[in-house]
């Protein structure tokens, strides 16, 4: 079911930790969370959850507004960070407890509880303990726990942070999966930008308590609104740019090409570049821009080397380049010659 | 939404109300049992210290202060509580030292030992220095000396096996942390020992050290037993009260001079909550814990030191069952189980009173003490401030305050439960709420630990507070819960200040039994009611931890 999010606010004695957020979560949508510590993301879940009380703003559930319903009543799953489960109780009785909660009818909960156990790949530790269970483990269990009861909502916060590099990659395509097979409207706090773009429908970046944009992975990423999106997701180049007596947009002592839309729009004196958007070579490549400058860092990652250059034009900045498969380490004072399209330039606002 | 959950979410709300209503009920209930066994004890002696014969007024307090005798022995209790607090402190701090920072050996011998004084009445510790030492004491008859040791001595001898105990638990965990990082500082620096003992260890134990002398101080001021075993003619202020109460039936006075012992007593107990928050501060995070090095003469001095102290300890109990298997100590001392028939007074019936008082004590000191607890911690009503003040004020009154509060409030028929005057259940009660606050403390403390996202977690799946409460939170607190049934049952076993005012030939226990055999020179009978009491709350402790060791709780501490 779809969630409608109206003018919320919530503050903690003085600390305003959201600030008049409003928000639709399509129905069967994942949406990530995403924003740097202690921007609001789960206070934000927590209020959606009913665990925390907004002072302003309504939520609204396919349209019935939930504000007033308390979180036992709403009938909303949650996965937490730190594993939840009750220490005392078997996976199995874990998922269970839910049903019970709900009243499902007696002959039906087991199987149920077997069937979600079956879902996250672990009907066969149902008898475990918590403790006799891996952390990933335990974050399945209470993944199945949390859609045991047919939750109208999903609310994930940081279910995959505790987890080491390898299971948390298996769990994003697992998780994802399920989402999908179930069709759940699902919100998932994280601060960990790759997580929301490989696993979302919708990305909300927040920023002290405020929207900063939200929309699909691809809109974000191609065409982030301001400067703190653009730096968060992925890295970007911001470039200080001028424009000239003739209206022609100047990087330090060179003349720069954009598209028309950007062209239009660059009155805040700041560009955006993509890293990846540029083309390293010795001699100019014919694209529409072509800078030269002198590399001042190379940072060898494998796959990848991330050059920093210092371009002739504008001294005082510095680009930095994604070299991807290159087998050839790049070296400091080396001279290169980076090419980008017009397109690949973004007019950001401050 | 379909009808099916429509009602269902209707029925759930109906069920959280009444939830919520179930949540002020027991705040209400738990709320009016403090008040009642609680504040109107206290109040009703603050009250009658200012009755007099002639009306409210000043009365006793004036007739009180004027009379040099009251002067005496204010002067008598804090001299002999400041040698005590004096004495135990140092031997315990030595002692928690050897333990802590060097390599002596069978360190949890050494600290089982010293806490024996916690499994028997105080006077025990009286009773068996009178056995070594007394005028009849084996030390005067098998080595031809002749000193007396009753008076004040006496009694700061008693006193402090009697609080070295506290003392030591308090300093062991002062000294326990340390931080590495200090002591590698000092010696690349070049320190020599007692330089770093000095700037480093004794700074750093500050904290513990006073609220160890707190502690030890207002248990000595207020303690009975020993000072009425020991003390022959030399009066404190504890045994004044017995004095004007039992002897002279003069309340008015009691009570003036429980108000005067109220005083240290809440002074000391605030200031050592003052004191045991900076303590928490010197712990920083990036602590490094200490490794002892290895050093043979130092480890032999500590290792002397220790073994003669836990001797002393040992002593104690030893004489006190060998005294119970022999004819007449030290005269006749050929073997004897007669003492054992307990063919006088009431025979062997205060002991199982005891028993079966202590069994209540424990089983309704931990469901009280746990509701108040989940009460402050976990439900959201207003009483929750109220509560938890008056769960921790029993600390600050003194067993005897409360006890003669007791008898002030009930036995007194304008009072509708002045029926429970003279029966058992107001002596468990009275024993509940006279340790309620550590009871309290203990429970407070786990439930703080249990993380509230199983709460969390549990709400979200539509669990009620209650069932929350039965299929969660209980089921992981309930070792601790042991804990707290143990430490009541001990001390319910123990006690002697608080009932020595509620009991009557019908509802005798244990503890007073000691008492009043060795008052009436029955020492080796005494002795063996003091055996018994020791056996029975060690039998206890064996008990609940095999119960705990079965069901794999291992760290639960048990002897506080
Ligand atoms: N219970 C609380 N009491 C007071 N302030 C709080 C409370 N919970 C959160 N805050 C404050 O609200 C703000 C938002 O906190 P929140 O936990 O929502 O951040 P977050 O985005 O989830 O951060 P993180 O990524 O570190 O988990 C922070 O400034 C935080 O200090
Ligand atoms: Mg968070």
């Amino acid at each position: 079911m779809a969630l409608q999010i109206e003018n919320l606010s919530k503050s903690f004695g003085s600390v305003k930790a959201l600030c008049d957020l409003t928000l639709t979560i399509p129905e069967a949508s994942f949406t990530c969370f995403l924003g740097p510590s202690g921007c609001g993301k789960t206070t934000f879940l927590r209020v959606i959850a009913g665990l925390e009380t907004a002072e302003e703003g309504t939520i609204r559930l396919a349209g019935k507004d939930m504000s007033k319903t308390p979180p036992s009543d709403r009938n909303f799953g949650m996965v937490f960070q730190s594993y939840s489960l009750f220490p005392n109780m078997t996976a199995l009785e874990n998922v269970l407890f839910g049903l019970e909660c709900r009243h499902w009818p007696k002959g039906d909960r087991k199987k149920r509880a077997l069937e979600m156990l079956d879902i996250v790949q672990l009907a066969d530790q149902a008898e475990k303990l918590p403790a006799q269970m891996s952390g990933g483990q335990q974050q399945r269990v209470a993944v199945a726990r949390a859609l045991a009861p047919r939750p109208s909502v999903l609310l994930l916060d940081e279910p995959l942070s505790a987890l080491d590099a390898n299971v948390r990659s298996e769990l994003r395509t697992e998780f994802r999966n399920i989402q999908k097979e179930l069709a759940i409207t699902t919100i998932m706090v994280t601060h960990d930008q790759s997580e929301a773009l490989e696993m979302s429908d919708q990305i909300v970046v927040l920023n002290c308590g405020r929207i900063e944009q939200s929309g699909s992975p691809v809109e974000i990423y191609a065409h982030p609104r301001n400067r703190f999106v653009a730096g968060f997701i992925g890295s970007f180049n911001v470039l200080e740019v001028s424009r000239d007596g003739s209206g022609e947009i100047r990087f330090g002592s060179q003349q720069l090409t954009a598209n028309a839309q950007a062209d239009a729009a660059i009155d805040s004196g700041v560009v955006g570049l993509r890293p990846e958007a540029i083309k390293v070579s010795s001699e100019p490549l014919g694209l529409e821009n072509a800078l030269f400058g002198t590399v001042t860092k190379v940072r060898y990652l494998g796959n990848l080397q991330i050059l920093s250059v210092q371009p002739e034009c504008a001294p005082d900045q510095v680009l930095d380049v994604e070299l991807h498969g290159a087998s050839v380490l790049s070296r400091p004072s080396e001279r290169v010659c980076l090419n980008f399209a017009s397109t690949a330039l973004h007019e950001l606002s401050r | 939404m379909t009808d099916q959950t429509v009602s269902m979410s209707s029925r759930l709300r109906q069920f959280r109300l009444s939830d919520k209503s179930f949540a002020t009920a027991v705040s209400v209930g738990i709320l009016v049992l403090m008040v009642i066994f609680l504040v109107i004890p206290a109040v009703s002696i603050l009250l009658r210290s200012f009755v007099g014969d002639s009306g409210w007024g000043l009365e006793n307090y004036t007739e009180t202060l004027n009379s040099g005798r009251i002067r005496e022995l204010v002067g008598n209790s804090l001299t002999v509580s400041a040698i005590t607090a004096a004495l135990a402190v140092s031997l315990a701090y030595v002692y928690a030292y050897s333990i802590q920072r060097t390599n002596v050996v069978f360190k949890s011998f050494l600290r089982i030992v010293v806490m024996t004084p916690l499994f028997a009445p105080s006077l025990v510790q009286a009773q068996g220095l009178i056995f070594l030492f007394g005028r009849n004491g084996a030390f005067n008859r098998f080595f031809g000396f002749d000193f007396d040791l009753y008076g004040f001595w006496g009694i700061v001898l008693a006193n402090t096996l009697y609080t070295f105990p506290y003392a030591f638990l308090i300093l062991s965990a002062a000294l326990a942390a340390a931080d590495a990082r200090l002591y590698e500082g000092a010696v690349v620096m070049g320190a020599k020992p007692m330089r770093i003992f000095q700037a480093i260890t004794l700074p750093s134990t500050r904290y513990g050290i006073a609220a160890a002398c707190f502690v030890s101080f207002s248990l000595s001021i207020t303690d009975f037993g020993n000072a009425i075993v020991i003390g022959g003619d030399f009066n404190v202020l504890a045994t004044e009260i017995y004095n004007k109460v039992i002897g002279q039936g003069k309340f008015g006075l009691g009570a003036v001079i429980g108000v005067l012992l109220l005083a240290p007593a809440v002074i000391s107990k605030l200031l050592e909550r003052r004191i045991a928050r900076g303590q928490h501060a010197l712990i920083t995070d990036g602590s490094k814990p200490l490794v002892i090095g290895i050093n043979r003469s130092r480890d032999l001095a500590y290792g002397i030191y220790a073994y003669v102290v836990a001797g002393m300890f040992l002593a104690v109990p030893l004489i006190v069952l060998l005294a119970s298997f022999v004819r007449l100590w030290p005269y006749n001392l050929s073997f004897t189980l007669k003492h054992y028939s307990f063919d006088v007074q009431n025979g062997a019936q205060p002991l199982w009173n005891s028993i079966v008082v202590a069994l209540a004590t424990a089983l309704f000191g931990v469901v009280l003490v746990t509701i108040a607890a989940i009460v402050v911690q976990k439900f959201r009503t207003p009483l929750r401030g109220p509560i938890s003040f008056l769960a921790i004020l029993p600390t600050s009154i003194p067993g005897m305050v409360l006890g003669l509060g007791y008898v002030l409030a009930f036995n007194n028929p304008a009072n509708p439960l002045n029926m429970l005057y003279g029966t058992f259940p107001l002596i468990v009660l009275l024993y509940i709420y006279y340790n309620h606050a550590q009871g309290f403390l203990i429970t407070t403390t786990s439930l703080k630990q249990i993380s509230s996202t199983f709460d969390e977690a549990s709400t979200m799946l539509g669990g009620s507070q209650l069932r929350t409460l039965f299929k969660v939170t209980l089921p992981i607190l309930w070792p601790t819960l042991v804990g707290v049934a143990v430490f009541f049952f001990m001390r319910a076993m123990v006690s002697l200040s608080a009932v020595i005012f509620l009991i009557t030939p019908q509802t005798q226990v244990a503890a007073v039994s000691v008492l009043q055999l060795s008052d009436r020179g029955a020492n080796n009978q005494a002795a063996a009611f003091s055996v018994c009491i020791m056996l029975i709350v060690l039998a206890m402790l064996l008990l609940a931890r095999s119960v705990l060791w079965l069901a794999g709780a291992k760290n639960i501490t048990l002897i506080r």
